[in-house]
């Protein structure tokens, strides 16, 4: 279960571990567009490059394979899909079924944007840990507080449920084995059954949940907690002149390539 | 928007549940129980917290998940590589229907089953009036598979319904006794 709170997190002094969150949040927010910019081979293969410069430099090279596993299916899918449902010339056949070279290409081309989407979204996890994110998050829609978002709270609610997910596991966990030493059988397929056992374990992790966010509140309210208030913060983000050059690096780069690549 | 400690800590008790859930079905290990219980956790968000903190305790797991730490229950787990996947508009279809579903019981104030299935089921309405169209439009328009909406309805409205349905009925009937015990409601 730890490996769930902390995400994919791999702690590190590499220099994207030391870029603030919200460079970070912002730049892979640009390279996230940029996937679906690339188009020609030449393209692709330089971006995949890159890709894989980030994640030797960030120290993760090692999570590489490990950040594909869950997304090999979609990718699979995806390839498979366009490979056999797209009609157009026949370039080759796997048993009856005719391989179209539009499809493949799209398949190609589609499988690989997921597979980019993938990495990239999963390389600033694999820098931040999570209540730097949260604190990278909050500071980012701070502007938007004049309109109405309540940036702190939703912060604050986020890092709340992420302390909490274990312990929900876990008392899960107890009232399941609980109600089976009492002869609860969850794997029932009787309908009645099955609904009987759903309230056993339904009603009193709920019922729990809300005990615990009577004491969390009373808790807070305790410490001095004032929904809205100025707050400082332990670990403090303050933006270094790396990140003013990662910044503004991303931005001339992505402005000349577009620029060159539409006009 | 307006919030108290109380409905903070709430809010978030709801989303660590939802993502405790998605994630039982993944690393359930010995204690497997062998069905999604998100649409549970939905829909008692809404009647148990009303409409706006169970939508808000929904867009809390929501962003849990696009900012990256795996809590979804399928493959990619999280990350906003998540919004390419034609079956991400659940997702925001959850949000909607903790809303329609909560905002409903409020109209309708009694702690019966049936004014709950009632919730429930515009909940579920909304979750695939989201759902589907994104399925959709992401199959035709970026996926690039031409698919009419009745294949879409095939592939997930007919295989799912039923199963949101029969835990539809659940959740209302478990919804009266934790609603009994909790008294959330005569606090709003």
């Amino acid at each position: 279960m730890e490996g769930i709170v902390f995400g994919q997190y791999v702690p590190g002094s590499s220099l994207l571990h030391r870029l603030d969150p919200r460079t970070k949040i912002i730049v892979s927010a640009i390279l996230l567009w940029l996937v679906f910019v690339v188009e020609t081979p030449a393209e692709f293969t330089a971006y995949g490059l890159f890709i894989l410069f980030l994640y030797i430099i960030g120290g993760v090279a090692g999570s590489f394979l490990k950040v594909m596993k869950p997304g090999l299916f979609l990718i699979i899918i995806t390839l498979v899909l366009n490979m056999f449902f797209t009609p157009g010339e026949t370039m080759f056949s796997i048993g009856p079924v005719p391989v179209s070279r539009t499809g493949l290409e799209n398949g190609l081309i589609l499988g690989l944007k997921i597979v980019y989407l993938i990495l990239l979204s999963s390389l600033v996890t694999l820098v931040t840990s999570p209540v730097r994110m949260t604190d990278g998050l909050e500071q980012l829609m701070k502007p938007f507080k004049r309109v109405g978002l309540p940036a702190s709270e939703l912060a604050m609610m986020i890092n709340i449920a992420l302390r909490f997910i274990p312990t929900f596991w876990e008392e899960t966990d107890k009232i399941i084995k609980a109600q089976k030493s009492r002869g609860a059988d969850f794997e029932s397929w009787h309908l009645q059954k099955r609904a009987k056992y759903m309230t056993a374990l339904l009603v009193p992790l709920f019922v729990s949940s809300f005990r615990k966010a009577d004491e969390l509140a009373m808790a807070m309210e305790s410490r001095g907690y004032v929904v809205g208030m100025e707050r400082t913060s332990l670990h403090k983000l303050e933006f270094r002149p790396l990140d003013f050059l990662v910044l503004a690096l991303t931005v001339t780069i992505t402005g000349a390539f577009v620029m060159y690549k539409y006009f | 928007m307006k919030i108290s400690v109380k409905e903070m800590a709430l809010v978030s008790m709801f989303s660590a549940l939802a993502c405790a859930g998605g994630l039982i079905l993944r690393f359930g290990g010995d204690v497997v129980v062998p069905f999604s219980i998100l649409p549970f956790i939905t829909m008692l968000a809404g009647v148990l917290l009303g409409g706006r903190l169970g939508a808000l305790s929904m867009t809390v797991y929501l962003v849990i998940g696009l900012a990256g730490i795996p809590v979804f229950q399928t493959p990619p787990y999280g990350g906003l590589a998540y919004l390419v996947k034609p079956t991400a508009g659940f997702l925001f279809g959850f949000i909607g229907a903790a809303y329609v579903t909560g905002k409903v019981s409020e109209k309708i104030g009694k702690n019966t089953m049936w004014s709950y299935l009632i919730a429930s089921c515009a909940g579920i309405a909304v979750l695939y009036l989201v759902g589907i169209p994104y399925f959709y439009l992401l199959m035709n328009f970026y996926l690039g598979k031409a698919m009419t909406v009745w294949t879409v309805i095939q592939y997930v409205f007919l295989p799912f319904i039923l199963s949101d349905l029969i835990k539809a009925v659940i959740a209302s009937a478990i919804a009266v006794p934790i609603a009994r015990q909790v008294k959330i409601r005569t606090s709003f």
